[in-house]
């Protein structure tokens, strides 16, 4: 995903229903100040990617996309770290691994359920 | 001889096979296409219509798609559907009579003096720009009619109706295309007029703005613009060897951009014309902040901009930058 589109994404978890101009003004707020026709195009982009959904609403002669997320931050980023993970594991698992585990060993809870995991692991290597 | 080989001996050489052999091998010794376009043209289109009337958005993918693979065989030789049919034929009397270079040799024989001629034959020309047209204004048409759900607000429709009267052409019929991103478009039509106008578009621009770049299309529509370009096209892929064909058709198009403005500045304002430009192509004023609001993804569907020299003189759209300059004229003369 591209980081405008995360930004835009993340606008939409914080406030939920929002038109494009809404978006643009609550970009802008964090000084991200970007066109309506960018933002329009990177809303219209996560709909087509499925991570927000959309009506549309008239009134008063003005026709406007409301959208609103589909996908739940934590849903989307668990998703994220999965295929992440995955791919890495697919292609280059022992390195991968290793530093993760590295990692863990740091840190003494980390350690501690690192090595209740080990432990568990092969006590069902054993049955 | 048996009595298959006797059969097919004996089939009468149909009246349409002197067009097809013609056209044949117009297609062949020229180069033109391959035998996979004559199977995406025949096989694309209907499979992208059924594909969008069972579903919204994968027909439309299926439909652009479709459009893009079809689009390069259907405007080089829009008979090739007919002449795949052609190939069929020949190929049975090929596999029953198990001759197959005396076939070959034949149909040689008789097409290739009328091949050379066909390409100067203005009933291929014909025939070629009124089957392409008609492909075009189907799929076209087809893009059209699905998005044709949301309407027009009475405001638009008003401001159309003013335009039309001050310049002199009937309404065109407004049609809101259901997409976010920012596009304005007169879809070739050979019965009515059509202007496509997204919401995005709509949602991004103000009204004055909306009615700068409807003013264009208008003026696209009046002087036939989308049909003209399409024969320019045909000419083009038809031509392929040509370099002059290739440089021709963005000339074509680029003229017809600037005089487009123009004419939409002159029964609008320049001003809206120029703002329209700037926000299309991804360039806001932001008044409040007092500075420019510069983006990193430009809209360049309708609005594209090329950077150098060279892409200048290749490209169908002329930099917003000559657009902006051109209407300048019309500001300074004020």
């Amino acid at each position: 995903m591209a980081p405008l589109e995360y930004d835009v994404l993340s606008v939409m978890w914080e406030h939920g229903e929002l038109s494009v101009a809404r978006v643009r003004d609550e970009l802008s707020r964090k000084g991200k100040p970007l066109a309506l026709t960018t933002v329009s195009t990177v809303l219209d982009r996560l709909y087509k990617k499925g991570l927000v959904e959309r009506r549309i609403e008239k009134s008063g002669g003005i026709i406007k996309y409301i959208y609103w997320p589909k996908v739940a931050k934590q849903e989307y980023e668990r998703g994220l770290v999965s295929g992440l993970l995955d791919g890495l594991l697919d292609k280059m698992a022992e390195p991968t691994v290793s530093r993760l585990m590295e990692l863990m060993a740091e840190d003494d809870k980390d350690r501690e359920v690192l090595s209740r995991y080990l432990e568990k692991l092969k006590r069902e290597k054993k049955r | 001889m048996n009595v298959a080989q006797r059969a097919v001996q004996a089939m009468p050489i149909p009246p349409w096979d002197h067009l097809f052999t013609r056209l044949f091998w117009h297609a062949v010794i020229d180069g033109h296409l391959l035998m996979a376009s004559f199977l995406i043209s025949s096989v694309a289109l209907p499979l992208s219509y059924l594909a969008a009337r069972l579903d919204k958005r994968t027909g439309e993918k299926v439909l652009l798609l479709a459009m893009f693979l079809s689009s390069v065989p259907l405007l080089m030789t829009p008979l090739s559907p007919l002449i795949l049919s052609h190939h069929l034929y020949s190929l049975v009397r090929v596999l029953l009579t198990h001759d197959f270079w005396h076939d070959l040799v034949i149909i040689e024989r008789i097409s290739r003096p009328i091949s050379r001629w066909a390409r100067y034959d203005p009933e291929f020309w014909v025939i070629s720009v009124a089957v392409a047209a008609l492909g075009v204004h189907l799929t076209m048409g087809s893009r059209v009619r699905k998005k044709a759900s949301i309407e027009p607000p009475v405001w638009l429709v008003r401001r159309v109706k003013a335009l039309a009267d001050k310049m002199g052409v009937r309404a065109p019929k407004i049609v809101i295309a259901d997409s976010g991103e920012p596009f304005a478009y007169a879809p070739i039509s050979l019965v009515s007029g059509r202007i496509v106008l997204s919401v995005g578009l709509l949602e991004s621009l103000e009204r004055d703005e909306v009615s700068a770049v409807v003013a264009h299309e208008m003026s696209h529509l009046k002087h036939h613009d989308p049909l003209k370009h399409l024969f320019v096209r045909t000419l083009r892929m038809v031509a392929v060897a040509n370099p002059v064909a290739h440089l021709m058709e963005p000339w074509v198009s680029r003229n017809e951009e600037y005089a487009a403005d123009l004419e939409a500045a002159a029964v609008t304002s320049p001003h809206w014309m120029i703002s329209a430009l700037l926000k299309a192509s991804g360039v806001e004023f932001q008044s409040a902040q007092g500075g420019l609001g510069k983006t990193l993804l430009g809209v360049d569907r309708f609005w594209m901009k090329p950077e150098g020299k060279i892409a200048r003189v290749f490209s169908e759209h002329p930099a917003v930058v000559d657009r902006i300059e051109n209407l300048m004229k019309l500001v300074d003369e004020d």
